[in-house]
């Protein structure tokens, strides 16, 4: 009975003629992705490139676009590097924003949580006078549709009024937040660095607000070190 | 390998229009219902996906077909993997460099395209045992069908649960959005609508051919 099965079954080909099957079809998958690659990373460069400037004059207040200068720094605690347009906006943690005659009007920076989902992208302008935030965009957010989404929470002028002056103010030894920002239940808001949450799409709330306390409580003691090097655009 | 050896059978219209209609991916062969229920939720989002999927369909069967004579059957399975993960690639830079949007909208669901069963189905059972113009064609057709069958979907869910369609809005200011429709639930409700609809087609057609075969039967 075995011996029928066998003598039925294909030969086995040998060990080499597979390696060279699997082979060829890496190399042709491999050089049609490395040949797609090529083609479009300048195109997503550039697509990401604009999408981040049309967001970095979105959550300042009062631009304008065709005056207005955008400044790419990256900021650590090693200190501000100003970045080269062209070459270094991906290192790029800090946007400075200028009027037409180089006076500071306004800092982006970029804020990060994990939502429901996937991780909650966001974008925020901060004013160094108010030490507030004064804008927001959603970067990405692919949580709950209908709730949770980029689309649905930038279309809630409740929630996103929540950032037209939401309270980030440095501690008196200007090393973290004196308050620290979260996000409480829908309708029970009572201070200046609270974010009143969305009813239904609490984690995307809280994603939003954990990722700008976590990125403010980084980033704004850096910059007030460095502010006088910021203000003015040289 | 493939046996290439029988004699091909001639492309005809139905090669085509089977994917469409009779074997439909989603709404007959219950197939890639993930994609199908997951990216649904506006019309965009599923004209995206299915014609990211059409794209991958075509190609991957294309290049199955092409290397049916190469390809040992004991690595067969790794290597339509592979092809096909080729092609989502390819058409994942592709969507990233069109559309931001879209790009983020889809999510993961472009690089799950590798597990739609659809795809793996065809090369399978019909590119590794065809030549490349009747699998183009034929994949052509399934893929044109799955893009209907998500369109079918996706504007339901999204004239139902955002009131809009492509964005547009319909109703005006005082519709209250069916939420639920662009919820994973909602894909369930909508699917179902369909499937009720192509069923009762079906049997409609049935009948009409059983009582046309009675009516033949009695006058003849």
């Amino acid at each position: 009975m075995s011996g029928d099965v066998q003598s039925q079954s294909p030969p086995m080909p040998s060990s080499l003629s597979m390696i060279r099957t699997l082979g060829l079809i890496a190399m042709i998958s491999g050089l049609l992705v490395v040949l797609v690659a090529r083609y479009t990373e300048p195109i997503i460069k550039e697509k990401e490139r604009l999408a981040l400037e049309q967001a970095v004059f979105q959550v300042i207040p009062g631009v304008d676009q065709a005056t207005a200068t955008r400044v790419s720094f990256a900021l650590s605690e090693d200190g501000l590097v100003r970045l080269d347009e062209e070459t270094g906006t991906g290192e790029a943690n800090l946007f400075a924003v200028y009027d037409d005659s180089g006076m500071l009007m306004g800092i982006a920076l970029q804020a990060a949580a994990q939502g429901y989902q996937d991780v909650v992208r966001t974008l925020y302008g901060y004013d160094p006078k108010c030490e507030c935030i004064v804008g927001l965009v959603i970067m990405k957010s692919t949580d709950t549709p209908g709730m949770g989404d980029k689309n649905t929470l930038e279309g809630n002028r409740q929630f996103m009024a929540n950032f037209d002056a939401l309270s980030v103010q440095l501690a008196e030894d200007q090393s973290r937040l004196a308050h620290a920002v979260e996000t409480v239940k829908h309708g029970t808001k009572t201070g200046i660095w609270q974010v009143d949450a969305i009813s239904g799409a609490t984690i995307t709330s809280r994603a939003i607000g954990r990722g700008l306390n976590e990125s403010a409580q980084k980033m704004l003691p850096l910059i007030a070190r460095h502010l006088h090097v910021l203000k003015v655009n040289n | 390998m493939a046996d290439l050896h029988h004699k091909p059978t001639p492309i005809t219209m139905d090669t085509f229009l089977r994917g469409i209609w009779k074997e439909n991916p989603v709404f007959v062969m219950l197939l890639g219902l993930c994609p199908a229920l997951a990216v649904t939720n506006t019309t965009m989002n599923a004209i995206g996906m299915g014609l990211a999927t059409l794209f991958v369909l075509v190609c991957s069967s294309a290049l199955v077909s092409l290397l049916r004579g190469v390809i040992p059957k004991q690595v067969r399975i790794a290597s339509y993997i592979v092809i096909i993960a080729t092609f989502v690639t390819i058409v994942d830079y592709a969507i990233h460099a069109i559309s931001l949007e879209l790009y983020n909208a889809l999510g993961a669901f472009i690089q799950l395209i590798v597990a739609n069963c659809v795809i793996l189905g065809r090369a399978e059972s019909y590119a590794s045992k065809n030549r490349v113009t009747k699998s183009v064609v034929n994949a052509f057709g399934i893929g044109i069908g799955f893009t209907f069958a998500l369109l079918c979907l996706g504007t339901v869910r999204e004239v139902l649960g955002s009131g809009t369609i492509l964005g547009y809005p319909l109703f005006g200011e005082a519709f209250q959005p069916w939420v639920v429709m662009v919820l994973p639930p909602g894909g369930f409700f909508v699917i179902g609508a369909w499937l009720l609809l192509f069923s009762w087609l079906k049997e409609r057609k049935q009948r009409k051919i059983l009582k046309q075969e009675e009516a033949a039967r009695a006058t003849g």
